[in-house]
């Protein structure tokens, strides 16, 4: 598909931002890249592993404290690190596109989507009124339904997924010859996204355009792309044509990225192979290759020399940077689970949830009270001790609310939710004792914890308010700490210091300062890193095991559950649909919507392939 | 109930060592406004403080040569009764800091809490914000009259007058701080592990919303430094014989074109403060935006 002159060429280029007022730290170095016409490209990486910086350098768009080294990024043969400001802005939007991660914060509330889209094209020399006909014919080909009637509204009056169909169409509005996509799809459902990849992948036929297609996710690299670049850490660790790189992964950080992305396709209640660690910070990158404190293959000459990216001999284009890169992994990388403790077949339920109701007011002007509209309606379900429930379902399902009424955050409207026997809606005394039964991790690590107290504090406040430990809090809370595998280093750091991983560590931590017996978690790994998710999971699952802990465990993503839950719940507009053990809720689901929820999930349909 | 991502590619990476305080002062002075503004404030101060103990004139003492300029021993003139107009300025300065560094801190604490009082009783919530909002649609003189009719004028009803002009922007702006925190989950954990409605409001949510205080602080220093302008320049302010920047505006406005720095001295303060009250602000704005 690739013709002779690539449409983009990056070569050497080395990115640094500065940290503090005379300390710069690089934030990509000589990353080499090319991408065709009609080829797409994804990179793919954690937070930090300068993904994203990659394409602001593309389209000159760096943050301020960030600039370019050296290296080059040329775009039909013209170096457009050389451009002048001017040259550039006549390129952006008219032959390169970008679109962005958030469909809302990228559009102008102000404006209709006709206006939106004719801006661009009236400012590249097209007339008013042929932009009006040019918009509608657009907002037809990203598959919007009945463009006459949606033009003139506004972007409010769309969906997420319908949004981000309109960035798409103000990208390719002037037929670019290079599309960049910027986590695309990271702020949609499942199946919205499969829709949106699909839209994606149908231009790059139709335009013949180049597109590089950044993304966290290895399923949505599977799905869509022809080549791939693995970074980590700044640098493109792996590089290939995605067949290569996929099949057989030469460096370990992909086969242990690969391993820890949770897939459909792997048997249920197995241990995810975590990656250990974390990744670096960029301030205290390690020496050598950056991966060697978290690699299985590891040795001396990793931690002293950083490996060149070089071309492998068997594979044409696939390259890579690793003084391993010939060898394979030890098998005993792989973590045997604990043998599960002696399970009760059939525990005691503690959490009860019986036809529930939870309704918002419908504000009206004249009236109050009006109808009410149920975001949880009619619900039920049980959570029995030391077994996870898994409650699935998209964005607005009622999955959250669900959950915040179990914590008793919210208040129903009908129905009864029992934890161990107790109520929200009992008096005060059993009120009070049902605040330590039931706990609650929250799904963003960086505003659930106070950012103006310690982790220290955080994790002593619970104890002094309900009077628990009074002789040795300090010693609890050292506890606290090793049951979640944080270090008591901690101690003294405020949450801005820690890592993602380590935040949503001590938000479980925080969870069981008061020894609960039922635990909410309300999407806790969505904002992790893959690598870090998998850890958070298994964390999860020990705690289960060892505390005999029930855990109704919220997600948006059915492959998510599938390593910890006993149960599946999959909820949508507010209904429970299927609810069942997880092996039948993946191998036979009953419901057309969990159907179409596994088909949507990225790397699906590769999966069944080899399976 | 939608679903959050972030990439994180935005975090920063942090030097652990220093504490967040610190680096919020560090941040503030390393910016020009932040520095030119504590200069202006802090410098003013001194000289108010100490001035009157140094210079040998006394600011009461009324001497035989009245309204003349300049000169070695009266640096800035004398006004009509012969006093020392420079010792009047100095000591004028310290009242007017002595009136307004006491008004505007029970103002603030005044207003921030009355403006969380929402989280605590919705009606007495709602309560304290419609009585801001009167006392915001009242004009800042007008108020001031009303307080110097009600009670004397002198010192006191001076601090009275700025407290009610000042407190309702600071219960206006805690509350709208307050209502960015609500949402952050922070404030829900602290509800799941049952903490008293009063802990959250104390201990977690003001000591977030500080920073958007201080700033309301600095604006409000420099309108209260207004305030006892116009009120003492309209006469309600501070009683002679006592000396006040306003009053000596005042007073000194007649003789403006014989002896103009007569008046324009105390102009020169009150704009000296008024403008190193706010180049603080806004550095602390800003540095409160880059946390």
């Amino acid at each position: 598909m690739t013709t002779d002159v690539p449409v983009l060429e990056i070569d050497g280029l080395t990115v640094d931002i500065a940290i503090d007022d005379d300390r710069r730290v690089p934030v990509i170095a000589d990353v080499a890249l090319s991408v065709g016409a009609g080829e797409i490209l994804g990179i793919v990486g954690e937070s930090g592993s300068g993904k994203s910086m990659t394409a602001m350098s593309i389209m000159r768009m760096l943050p301020g404290a960030a600039s370019v080294r050296h290296g080059s990024v040329r775009y039909a043969g013209r170096d457009l690190l050389a451009m002048s400001e001017s040259e550039m802005t006549a390129l952006r939007g008219e032959e390169i596109g970008m679109i962005f991660q958030d469909p809302l914060a990228f559009l102008n509330p102000l404006m209709t989507v006709g206006q939106q889209i004719a801006e661009v094209l009236v400012l590249h020399g097209t007339d008013r009124r042929r932009a009006r006909a040019r918009a509608l014919e657009l907002l037809r080909l990203v598959g919007v339904r009945d463009p006459e009637s949606r033009i003139d509204d506004y972007p409010h009056q769309f969906s997420g997924g319908m949004r981000q169909r309109v960035i798409i169409a103000i990208a390719v509005a002037n037929n670019p010859a290079l599309l960049i996509a910027d986590e695309p799809t990271t702020a949609l459902d499942v199946t919205v996204q499969a829709e949106i990849l699909q839209l994606l992948t149908r231009l790059r036929d139709d335009l013949g355009a180049g597109l590089v297609l950044i993304t966290h996710d290895i399923g949505i690299v599977e799905e869509v792309c022809d080549s791939v670049a693995v970074m980590y850490a700044g640098r493109i660790v792996e590089h290939g044509r995605t067949a290569d790189v996929l099949r057989q992964p030469r460096h370990p950080y992909t086969r242990a990225l690969m391993r820890s992305t949770p897939r459909l396709g792997l048997a249920d209640r197995r241990r995810l192979p975590a990656i250990p660690g974390q990744p670096p910070d960029l301030a205290r990158r390690p020496a050598g290759c950056a991966f060697h404190p978290r690699c299985p293959l590891a040795s001396e000459q990793c931690t002293a020399e950083e490996p060149p990216l070089i071309r492998l001999h068997d594979a044409e284009a696939h390259r890579v940077a690793c003084w391993a890169a010939g060898e394979t992994e030890p098998p005993a990388a792989v973590e045997v689970a604990a043998p599960p403790p002696v399970r009760e077949t059939d525990p005691s339920p503690i959490l009860e949830v019986r036809d529930l109701r939870v309704g918002y007011q419908r504000r009206s002007l004249l009236r109050r009270g009006g109808p009410r509209d149920y975001a949880v309606d009619g619900v039920d379900l049980h959570v029995r001790r030391g077994r996870a429930l898994g409650l699935v379902g998209e964005s607005g399902c009622g999955k959250s609310t669900l959950a915040r009424t179990v914590v008793g955050l919210l208040t129903p409207s009908s129905g009864e939710v029992r934890v161990a026997g107790g109520s929200w809606t009992g008096g005060r005394r059993e009120r009070a004792a049902l605040r330590r039964t039931v706990q609650m991790v929250f799904q963003d690590p960086y505003s659930s914890l106070n950012p103006r107290q310690t982790i220290g504090t955080i994790l002593t406040e619970p104890l002094i308010v309900h009077g628990l430990h009074r002789d040795d809090r300090p010693g609890r809370v050292e506890e606290l700490l090793g049951l979640v595998g944080l270090s008591t280093s901690l101690l003294d750091r405020y949450p801005y210091q820690l890592s993602g991983g380590q935040r949503q560590r001590v938000g479980i931590a925080r969870a069981l300062t008061l020894e609960p017996e039922l635990i909410v978690a309300d999407e806790p790994v969505s904002a992790l890193d893959v690598s870090v998710q998998a850890q958070v999971i298994n964390l999860l699952a020990d705690l289960r095991d060892k505390l005999g802990l029930g855990i109704l465990f919220i997600a948006h993503d059915l492959s998510v559950v599938r390593h910890l839950c006993d149960e599946v719940a999959v909820m949508q507009r507010g209904h429970i649909v299927e609810y069942a053990d997880t092996a039948s809720v993946f191998e036979s689901p009953q419901h057309p919507y969990t159907r179409s929820l596994l088909a949507a999930a990225p790397g699906a349909r590769t999966v069944k392939e080899q399976l | 109930m939608s679903v959050i991502v972030r990439t994180g590619e935005t975090s920063a990476p942090t030097v652990p060592t220093r504490r967040p305080q610190r680096r919020y002062v560090a941040a503030v002075l390393r910016t020009p406004r932040g520095l030119i503004g504590l200069v202006l404030v802090v410098g003013i101060i001194l000289v108010a403080v100490v001035g009157p103990w140094v210079i040998p004139q006394d600011a009461l003492t009324q001497g035989p040569d009245a309204l003349v300029g300049p000169s070695g021993t009266h640096w800035l003139g004398t006004d009509e009764v012969g006093r020392d107009l420079f010792a009047r300025l100095l000591v004028g300065t310290r009242v007017d800091l002595v009136v307004t560094l006491i008004a505007v801190p029970i103002s603030g604490v005044l207003g921030t809490l009355l403006g969380m009082v929402g989280m605590l009783n919705r009606f007495a919530g709602s309560f304290c914000q419609r009585l801001f909002d009167v006392l915001l649609g009242v004009p800042a003189v007008i108020l001031g009259i009303a307080v110097a009719l009600a009670v004397s004028p002198g010192m006191g009803s001076v601090i009275i007058a700025i407290v009610l002009v000042t407190m309702p922007k600071f219960g206006k702006q805690s509350r709208t701080a307050l209502l960015g925190q609500l949402p952050q989950e922070y404030v829900a954990a602290a509800e799941v592990l049952g903490y008293p409605r009063s802990r959250i409001m104390f201990r977690h949510v003001l000591p977030n919303i500080l920073d958007a205080i201080f700033v309301r602080f600095a604006v409000e220093m420099a309108q209260a430094v207004v305030v006892e302008g116009g009120l003492s320049l309209i006469g309600l302010g501070i009683q002679p014989p006592q000396p006040s920047l306003g009053a000596m505006i005042k007073s000194g406005s007649t003789y403006l074109f014989d002896h103009p720095l007569y008046s324009m001295a105390p102009v020169v303060v009150v704009v000296g403060l008024v403008a190193g009250y706010l180049l603080l602000a806004d550095a602390l704005n800003e540095a409160n935006l880059r946390r």
